[in-house]
């Protein structure tokens, strides 16, 4: 028996870890107000403000629940998110006009059964006001109905799978928000970018609804524009060697590639992609030209030089913010770590805002219903939804240049007509 | 896609690279398992710490590369050693749940450990290899790729010197053979499991150092190597050195050829079709009961 008291101490420290890394309610710090705006106007920028109110004791304190993978494949998503939550958070000093903000976390590991699972939980029994989430398509998809039948407020920034957009807004959830573009939205300007440049092409992609989604988006982009889509490949995030698929694609016509991944496997399949010597043109969908990106391949810059992505929340879009997020986190920019900040500093905040200003009850309906009104006009774009709870940020063609994602052009997105969307 | 025999070869070669790959990270498990039955889950994140490491010891000292793999396997000799003293010997006599349960357990700890120290940003381990292509048999590779190729065949050999002519690998083999037996012939068991796991994880630190470079470094990185690990060595015979090498191998082939032919999401479960036919047909793996440490 004497032996196994090492082991009792190890499964203690097991679970009080995992606790640590996917923590089921993390009370938000106890912050000391320092910069609030007092104005809950939609435009006022949320940087420096004059005046910050007293913390008020009694005011009743509002929870924000965050539905991210916060393990798996996809956690770095998840803490990026957290990470641009954070400097939000310091920035307001922790509390919406005297409100206490608590944050709490459920992780959703990027799979259907445990984003129902988090969603669930945060609701039902953390019974959160808000939320935020659910950060990767393969999530959001699955917990769209359960927060419509939950009926509580969320706001997505990152989901680009096309499908979401028919399942909210009239006629589905009311509930969902979506600041980011999706695919379809996105995918018909750049289809046609990459068109005038090739017309043979191999696309290639993380094995999720994200990728996925944006591959139906393309390929019927490319068969409209006569782009001959060579090989459609995808593989696992935690797939450790492409060169098999690199090297069937250096033996075939492709003229060039279309991407949909995230960093980590970016960076990984770049740096082979230059092994085996495939010099074809890459363009990408994700988040292959990022300053992330960057960093990991900084070693030898030109292994990700001349990469063309399409995107949103760009670190370039809103330079402020990125000047910010660097000092404060010492860490490079993502789209996550945007997505993270914009959700809350752009949307929930204000939203809060103003059903205070109105001098309504800080509740789940009135929140959305200040969500559905936002009207802002942010650094990356509008946030402003239309009928079917989608915003329109601008979209960004950038490009990787001597070790820097630089943009080329700014988009601004409009409306599309998803009805004829085909999921595969 | 016309087949091509270029093509072909250089699909095999992806395999055998991929293959010294996996057989350099489930070196360092057979052999605990094949001395002492020990099925350890947290093997793969033994390789992660060592990848963390070894990102340290690039990013904040100064000494050459070669000098820090060498570091990088003493300190996995060590860290491996703990492992043992604090979870794998104090149930070493119990059944295999046991062992299941304390090694997921220490799996778990270490995995959010690494998440709590390092959060999940992926981290690159450059060294000087990584960007130098080598194109050798018509493939293109990276110095660091043909190293670990090449490590991995020196090590398989080393590793068969040892446990053939040394003393110690006699007594290893007679430990793995029969572990009553050996203690009444008055053999210290206790020692040599604490020998056995510090060769074990040295070999995993080698790995680490050769391989991460190769790739990232993030806290879960070690979960899939465990099961392919794992893989290799119950299709190999559960514990013969030699066949979880030659699993090893077999599985990067599969890997290899599925990926590049058929489609690269499925090659994990082309691998494991495989080593779920190999079970159904030879329960004791492709070289059970021939081949042994």
């Amino acid at each position: 028996m004497k032996k196994y008291w090492v082991l009792n101490v190890l499964i203690a420290l097991a679970i009080l870890l995992a606790g640590c890394a996917a923590p089921a309610a993390t009370e938000a710090p106890a912050a000391k107000p320092t910069v609030e705006s007092s104005a809950a106007t939609a435009d006022t920028a949320p940087t420096e403000a004059p005046a910050a109110p007293e913390p008020t004791a009694d005011l009743k304190p509002i929870k924000l629940g965050l539905c991210l993978p916060l393990t798996g494949t996809l956690a770095s998503l998840g803490e990026s998110y957290v990470l641009g939550i954070d400097m939000a958070m310091d920035e307001i000093g922790g509390m919406i006009e005297g409100h206490p903000i608590e944050i709490y976390k459920a992780d959703n590991k990027a799979n259907a059964t445990d984003a129902v699972s988090a969603v669930r939980k945060l609701v039902e029994v953390d019974e959160v006001d808000v939320m935020i989430g659910c950060g990767s398509s393969s999530a959001t998809l699955p917990a769209v109905p359960i927060i419509d039948e939950l009926e509580t407020p969320t706001v997505e920034a990152s989901s680009t799978n096309a499908f979401v957009y028919m399942q909210i807004g009239k006629g589905g959830n009311e509930w969902f928000f979506k600041i980011n573009p999706d695919d379809l939205i996105m995918g018909q300007g750049f289809a046609e970018y990459i068109a005038g440049k090739t017309k043979k092409i191999a696309i290639v992609g993380n094995d999720n609804q994200m990728a996925r989604g944006a591959g139906v988006v393309y390929t019927n982009q490319f068969k409209r524009l006569g782009v001959d889509v060579v090989s459609e490949e995808y593989f696992e995030g935690s797939t450790a060697d492409y060169r098999p698929v690199l090297t069937k694609i250096k033996n075939s016509d492709a003229e060039a590639m279309l991407v949909f991944m995230d960093d980590q496997s970016c960076s990984t399949f770049m740096r082979q992609k230059y092994e085996v010597g495939l010099d074809l043109p890459m363009f990408s969908r994700g988040s292959c030209v990022s300053d992330l990106v960057n960093e990991l391949l900084k070693d030898n810059t030109k292994i990700a030089e001349g990469v063309t992505e399409f995107s949103f929340f760009s670190a370039d879009q809103d330079k402020e913010f990125s000047k910010k997020f660097i000092e404060f986190h010492n860490k490079p920019v993502t789209l996550e770590r945007m997505s993270g900040y914009y959700a809350f500093m752009y949307t929930v905040v204000p939203a809060i805002k103003d059903v205070i200003a109105a001098g309504k009850e800080i509740n789940r309906a009135n929140i959305r219903d200040a969500i559905a009104a936002l009207d802002l006009d942010t650094p990356a774009g509008k946030i402003k939804f239309d009928e079917y709870n989608q915003g329109y940020l601008d979209g960004s063609l950038e490009i990787n240049k001597d070790g820097r994602a630089t943009v080329l052009e700014t988009v601004e997105l409009k409306p599309v007509d998803h009805s004829d969307y085909i999921v595969k | 896609m016309s087949f091509s025999l270029t093509t072909l070869m250089e699909q095999v070669l992806n395999g055998l690279t991929l293959g010294s790959l996996y057989a350099l990270v489930t070196l360092g498990l057979v052999l605990t398992f094949s001395v002492f039955n020990v099925v350890n889950f947290a093997h793969g994140d033994l390789f992660m710490v060592s990848g963390y490491t070894l990102y340290l010891l690039l990013n904040f000292t100064q000494f050459p590369y070669w000098f820090i793999v060498i570091l990088v396997i003493l300190l996995t000799g060590v860290y491996s050693v703990i492992m043992e003293r604090l979870t794998i010997n104090p149930i070493l006599d119990k059944s295999f749940r046991a062992h299941i349960i304390a090694t997921l357990g220490l799996s778990i700890i270490i995995q959010n450990a690494a998440v709590w120290f390092f959060t999940t940003d992926p981290r690159h381990v450059p060294t000087i290899y990584t960007s130098q292509i080598v194109t050798l048999f018509g493939m293109r590779a990276s110095v660091q790729r043909w190293i670990v190729l090449a490590v991995t065949v020196l090590v398989f050999i080393a590793l068969q010197w040892f446990v053939r002519y040394t003393k110690l690998g006699k007594t290893m083999r007679a430990v793995s053979q029969n572990q009553t037996v050996s203690k009444l012939l008055g053999i210290d068991t206790h020692r040599i499991s604490i020998i056995t796991f510090a060769i074990g994880g040295a070999i995993t630190g080698l790995a680490a150092a050769l391989v991460s470079p190769l790739f990232n470094v993030y806290p879960h990185m070690g979960s899939m190597l465990t099961l392919k690990a794992l893989a290799a060595i119950i299709m190999g015979g559960m514990g013969q050195v030699n066949g979880a090498i030659y699993a090893s191998f077999i599985i990067g082939m599969i890997e290899s050829l599925f990926g590049g032919y058929v489609s690269l999401a499925y090659k994990d479960v082309a691998a494991f079709v495989f080593f779920i036919a190999v079970l159904f047909l030879r329960p004791n793996g492709l070289f059970g009961k021939r081949i042994g440490l």
